[in-house]
């Protein structure tokens, strides 16, 4: 009995560790590609923030000229309409 | 022998669970500029802030965190390697600064754009097996005008467990404890929405405010962050449960 308590705490023991050794060893194999990335990401936003704004204002002004072109093109047919149907 | 295995094992089993937390990590971003959006496939970079601008290159001042497991000067080797790759770009180190969190290496980067030669200053600290990057970043023909500003926030970054502990005043400290509390009550089968309106809450964001005005709107959007995130923790949701 103590012998199937002592095998089930060492196997309690070694499955973590055996799955913290492999995410160890994972994350040195990252490392050894990855590390500075942070420094890398804190760049790349410092640019792309703005390029985001651009992006978004851009979007933003096509929606709007996309609208008043709408706009102006159906009071155009309105106008043309009325001036042939009504004499 | 073997009960002295058993309580050897038994108590490695319970280290071999051990979970450690991040610390909290914040600057004090210069006064007025937004928390800004940032690309999601950074997840390093933790929080964003910069000048709102209609127009032109927006400055701005952010922090990343990296899990490492290396020198401050390997880093600094890497992050050399990583931006000299870029075509145009320079990179030099400028020495050390002194931060509320230890001291840190101060580096400059040059890098072209559509805008015009941007200079980024990325202040990079090591501790205990995280580094924590902030980069600061302007045209090189505006910086001048960010420069004390974002020296101020180089020396302000701060590393702490208790997001209430940096606050100077005690009295300060322990309403803001105590506001906290109010709001953590309610968690229990609490909903967040509804949490939000409540004059518990609007008292605690009070309070909260009150205490950014020294320690700024990044630490201020962490305690309110950390705040609804305990709140959740213990129980509540972020919407009404359909029954």
């Amino acid at each position: 009995m103590r012998r199937c308590i002592l095998l089930l705490m060492l196997f309690s023991f070694v499955a973590p560790l055996a799955a913290d050794g492999l995410d160890e060893y994972k994350e040195d194999a990252d490392n050894l590609y990855r590390t500075g990335s942070g420094a890398e990401e804190g760049a790349f936003t410092a640019i792309s923030t703005s390029m985001l704004g651009w992006g978004i204002g851009l979007s933003l002004g096509i929606a709007i000229l996309a609208s008043v072109l709408h706009q102006s093109s159906s009071s155009h047919a309105h106008t043309t309409t009325s001036s042939t149907t009504g004499q | 022998m073997a009960r002295v295995l058993l309580l050897f094992f038994s108590l490695l089993s319970l280290f071999a669970y051990a979970h450690s937390t991040e610390p909290f990590c914040f600057f004090r971003p210069p006064k007025g500029w937004q928390r800004g959006e940032f690309p999601k496939s950074c997840r390093q970079v933790r929080v964003l802030f910069a000048l709102p601008k209609s127009e032109g290159f927006q400055p701005s001042i952010g922090l990343a965190v990296e899990p490492v497991h290396v020198s401050l000067s390997e880093y600094l080797k890497k992050v050399r390697e990583i931006h000299e790759k870029e075509k145009g770009s320079q990179w030099r180190a400028l020495g050390k600064v002194h931060t509320a969190a230890g001291q840190a290496q101060l580096t400059q980067i040059d890098s072209p754009s559509e805008w015009g030669l941007v200079r980024m200053l990325q202040l990079i600290l090591v501790k205990e097996e995280a580094v924590y990057v902030v980069t600061a970043a302007a045209l090189k023909e505006e910086f001048s005008q960010f420069y004390k500003p974002f020296q101020e926030a180089f020396r302000s970054l701060t590393l702490t467990e208790d997001l209430f502990q940096v606050v100077d005043q005690m009295e300060r400290r322990e309403r803001l404890k105590e506001k906290r509390e109010g709001v953590l009550a309610l968690a229990e089968g609490g909903v967040l929405e509804a949490l939000l309106k409540k004059a518990v809450w609007k008292e605690f964001a009070k309070e909260v405010d009150e205490a950014s005005s020294e320690l700024g709107s990044h630490w201020q959007f962490l305690a309110l962050k950390e705040a609804q995130e305990e709140f959740l923790h213990r129980g509540g949701t972020m919407q009404p449960q359909k029954l």
